[in-house]
């Protein structure tokens, strides 16, 4: 070949390349593609099922329109509504969807954004219609059979689902409350009924420890006082039992009762005048003690009355 | 013109080498494009004009080099399979920089209330808000039989369904946290016992993540932090002060109550006053039912039958027993029972039956029917174990309530230490401890005060003389526990007391009596002597005491006695008579 066959080959070779471009296309797995004719589309391409090397017409004859064909998550905007016992919530909710039918989706919509914008405004519209006729009790509440939060979410689901599908060829796979607060002056009344509780809740704390301490101090008392009465009851009675016994022993007396009496007026005595007595003695009766009486004297021991002994004379 | 022709000829020469070198190199490119080098925490698939390679399993592989067709034929498309970590702080108060160091307890609110559009929150069932922070860790399911590795179903999944995987996560986590929190009050989301809130959410955000079929396992969820706004942090410290101070008053009371009680008694005052806070099964169901508490009534019917008090009376069992089978064989919603028993813990195989074994409750009726008693009351039996009666709570209650009633009457009747000693003989184990227990918790004061208030009724002679004896027996076991070397304290100091007490009043009369046996002796031998001499000694002794003092009267003089008492003899004379009088 000449050098100009070469030539004319390489131009051959760009041409078809050129053309096999504009001719093949690649539908991926996660993709579903739409080949339209002269604006005319034909049935899509899924790839799922139909991944692999397709071929069209070059354009203007034939034209390609390619979508993701995996599930997209928005989360909506925030917005106020107002309860059925007129609370003001905030709400947002998240929405999972795909493109289900491409041919409607392709038809009602240019792009992928606008389809998102729509459902954005259709899952807005039905959230805002479908919360409003719940109480507030419905969506926060320590008894769960009065809750209603699965079953809003579900028909605001169900309500956008019928709508996207039918419309826009869209299916909705998940949808959900992403936040639930409440508007700002409700959450000031929240807190502060959240303080207020809590105050009343130490206060009852405090006093209710109190009472029950006191409680129970008492009741210890009142046991203590019960066991000492036991065990003065039962110490009487040991005693008691000692006092019989010494009776008994006492009954030894009866030998010789004015005896035993004197012997014990004689301890009493002892007892009695044992410590820090004063005696006021009488000499006369003392005759011991008459010994010092104008002199001392011997008691004569007869009875009579005792003599003063006589100063013995002086030589 | 040659050579111009040359040089046209030189130049293209060299474009055209240049131009082979260059498609040279593109095409060493291109092929490059079809080698990838997959590292160990990654998944690949080949993929071929768009459709992925191999069957079942095979469509994924770990690591290592691999070829495919160069781009835009082939690629091989790679997916990091390494656990991943998501923080989630949209229900986070927004924060300053300066701020993110403090603690709350320190950081100054801005204002009283939240301000939506920053500061996130999760309102709860009582009505709270709570600032929670999470963090969740998620990766690819499991593989079966390789749990550590990454299950090619689930790469797969996850590729082709899922566009935004991180947005997929946190959406779910944050459904599932605002449904988890709805339902619960502040305090048990933002304490430390959280383990059911962060179950409740995993379970949650987990079946919304299969429900997309995304292929995301969350390995786990954590409460990083949670607190109330800060604005009200004072009042709910507040409320954890007083708790602990309550708790610390109760402690302090109970410490103090033992002291009281040991000084009293030693450690012999549990077994006389029993226990000082709790009433007892036995006794705390009969105040409910005095003061009509049907809640604690039924509450406590269920621990006595738990701890084995109704076990001696299985009649009212049995025919409530009969009455549940007779249910369970009416009952036409049988899925509706079935979530029932299911509810209730029953074993389901006894209630639905198998192929070769029908329900319990049909042979029961068969049995029934055909007279056998002794079968009837074994599947009666088996039935209450397998927790059909469970099924029917009015049922159930209405057969403890009976058992309470009779166990109470004969209490009341023998006593309940008695009816322990009855149900000891009839060899319910399970029983006579649980009577044990009680009358422990009784103590023995307030058995005694109990039987002796049954003395004052009006009753039978013979039955009036059993709760004399009884009476008699647990005061002579209340006086040895008293004497016992394990009572201590004031008790034990009063016996004491009265011991040496009644020790020395035998002792001195003992030795009164043995003086007087011997002086005895001396006096009827000399009367005079012996009482001169008596008189003499005691006179000398008291005359001689060393702190009396003698004052020798001058006979027929007047004598002018002056007594002055110092005054702090005359007030302790005062007091000693004002006591006296007290």
């Amino acid at each position: 070949m000449g050098k100009h066959g070469w030539i004319i080959f390489l131009v051959v070779v760009v041409i078809v390349l050129l053309l096999a471009y504009s001719s093949a296309f690649i539908v991926d797995f996660k993709q579903i593609a739409i080949v339209q004719t002269f604006g005319k589309a034909s049935a899509p391409i899924d790839g799922a099922a139909q991944a692999g090397l397709h071929f069209k017409w070059p354009w203007p004859v034939q034209s390609l329109a390619r979508y993701d064909a995996r599930t997209h998550v928005f989360e909506d905007t925030s917005g106020q509504i107002m309860t059925n016992d007129n609370q003001t919530v905030i709400i947002s909710v998240f929405c999972g969807w795909r493109i289900k039918d491409a041919l409607k989706f392709l038809r009602r919509l240019k792009t992928v954004k606008e389809g998102e914008q729509r459902l954005r405004d259709l899952v807005q519209e039905r959230k805002q219609r479908i919360v409003s006729g719940y109480p507030l009790s419905s969506f926060v509440n320590t008894d769960k059979d009065l809750m209603r939060m699965d079953e809003m979410e579900q028909k605001i689901l169900k309500s956008v689902r019928e709508a996207a599908d039918e419309e826009y060829g869209i299916e909705v796979r998940a949808l959900g409350f992403k936040s639930l607060v409440v508007a700002k002056a409700v959450s000031q009344k929240i807190i502060k009924n959240m303080e207020s509780e809590r105050k009343e809740k130490a206060e009852r704390y405090t006093s209710l420890g109190k009472a029950v301490a006191d409680a129970i101090t008492s009741r210890a008392e009142a046991a203590r006082k019960q066991i000492l009465a036991f065990a003065n009851t039962r110490a009487q009675k040991i005693y008691s039992e000692g006092v019989r016994d010494a009776a008994e022993l006492y009954h030894v007396f009866r030998g010789n009762e004015r005896f035993a009496v004197f012997l014990r007026r004689l301890e009493f005595i002892r007892q009695a005048f044992a410590e820090n007595t004063v005696f006021l003695l009488d000499p006369s009766v003392e005759r011991g003690i008459g010994f010092f009486k104008d002199g001392a004297s011997l008691d004569p021991g007869d009875g009579s009355k005792p003599q003063p002994t006589k100063t013995p004379e002086q030589p | 013109m040659d050579a111009a022709n040359k040089s046209l000829a030189d130049a293209l020469h060299f474009s055209f080498r240049l131009l082979s070198l260059i498609m040279i190199v593109a095409l060493g490119a291109l092929l490059l494009t079809g080698m990838a080098r997959i590292k160990p925490q990654e998944a690949g698939l080949k993929l071929l004009f768009g459709r992925i390679q191999g069957t079942g399993e095979d469509r994924v592989f770990g690591e290592g080099l691999k070829l495919s067709w160069p781009e835009p034929v082939g690629r091989v498309e790679r997916v990091s399979i390494k656990s991943k970590e998501l923080k989630i702080d949209d229900f986070w108060m927004h924060e300053k920089p300066d701020e993110i160091n403090k603690r709350l307890e320190d950081r100054r609110p801005t204002m009283a209330g939240l301000r939506p559009g920053y500061d996130g929150a999760l309102l709860t069932g009582d009505r709270g808000l709570v600032h929670v922070k999470f963090t969740c860790l998620y990766k690819f399911k499991g593989d079966r039989e390789d749990p550590g590795r990454a299950a090619p179903s689930a790469v797969i999944d996850y590729l082709s369904n899922i566009a935004d995987p991180e947005d997929v996560v946190r959406s779910a986590v944050c459904n599932a946290a605002i449904h988890a929190s709805a339902t619960r009050t502040a305090e048990a989301i933002y304490s430390k016992d959280h383990e059911e809130y962060i179950k409740d959410i995993l379970a949650r955000a987990q079946k919304q993540l299969d429900d997309l079929d995304s292929g995301i396992e969350i390995d786990r969820i954590l409460r990083d932090r949670a607190t109330v706004p800060i604005i009200a942090i004072s009042a709910f410290n507040a409320v954890t002060s007083a708790k602990m101070e309550h708790d610390t008053a109760i402690n302090d009371a109970r410490a103090e109550a033992n002291k009281i009680l040991r000084n009293a008694a030693g450690v012999n005052w549990r077994k006389l006053i029993g226990d000082l806070e709790e009433p007892g099964l036995i006794d705390g169901y009969a105040i409910a039912l005095q003061t009509d508490d049907r809640a604690e009534a039924s509450k406590l019917l269920a621990e006595m039958d738990a701890a084995g008090l109704l076990a001696p009376y299985p009649e009212p069992r049995k025919r409530a027993g009969a009455e549940a089978a007779g249910r369970l064989l009416a009952e036409t919603d049988r899925k509706a029972l079935q979530k029932q028993a299911e509810g209730v813990g029953a074993d389901l195989g006894k209630l639905k039956g198998t192929p070769g074994e029908p329900a319990l409750a049909e042979r029961y009726d068969a049995a029934r029917k055909a007279g056998n008693q002794k079968l009837a009351a074994g599947l009666l039996a088996a039935m209450d174990k397998a927790g059909l009666l469970n099924l029917y709570a009015d049922l159930e209650t209405r057969c403890r309530s009976e058992a309470a009633g009779k166990l109470l009457a004969d209490i009341g009747r023998l006593g309940i230490r008695q009816f322990a000693l009855q149900v000891e003989k009839a060899g319910h184990k399970k029983t006579e401890q649980a009577l044990e227990e009680e009358i422990e918790r009784i103590g023995l004061l307030r058995l005694y005060a109990r039987a002796r208030e049954e003395e004052n009724r009006q009753l039978p002679k013979e039955v009036l003389k059993r709760k004399e004896a009884l009476s008699a027996e647990l005061l002579k076991e209340i006086n040895d526990t008293l004497m016992s070397h394990k009572t201590e304290g004031e008790a034990a100091g009063v016996i004491q007391a009265a011991i040496g007490q009644s020790a020395k009043v035998r002792e001195q009369a003992k030795i009164q009596a043995e003086l007087f046996q011997q002086l005895i002796k001396q006096f009827e031998a000399d009367p005079g002597l012996m009482l001169s001499r008596r008189w003499m000694k005691v006179k000398q002794e008291v005359l001689s005491a060393e702190t009396n003092r003698k004052y020798y009267l001058t006979p027929g003089q007047k004598t002018n006695l002056m007594i002055s008492e110092p005054p702090e003899i005359s007030k302790r004379m005062e007091e000693l008579k004002l006591r006296k009088e007290k």
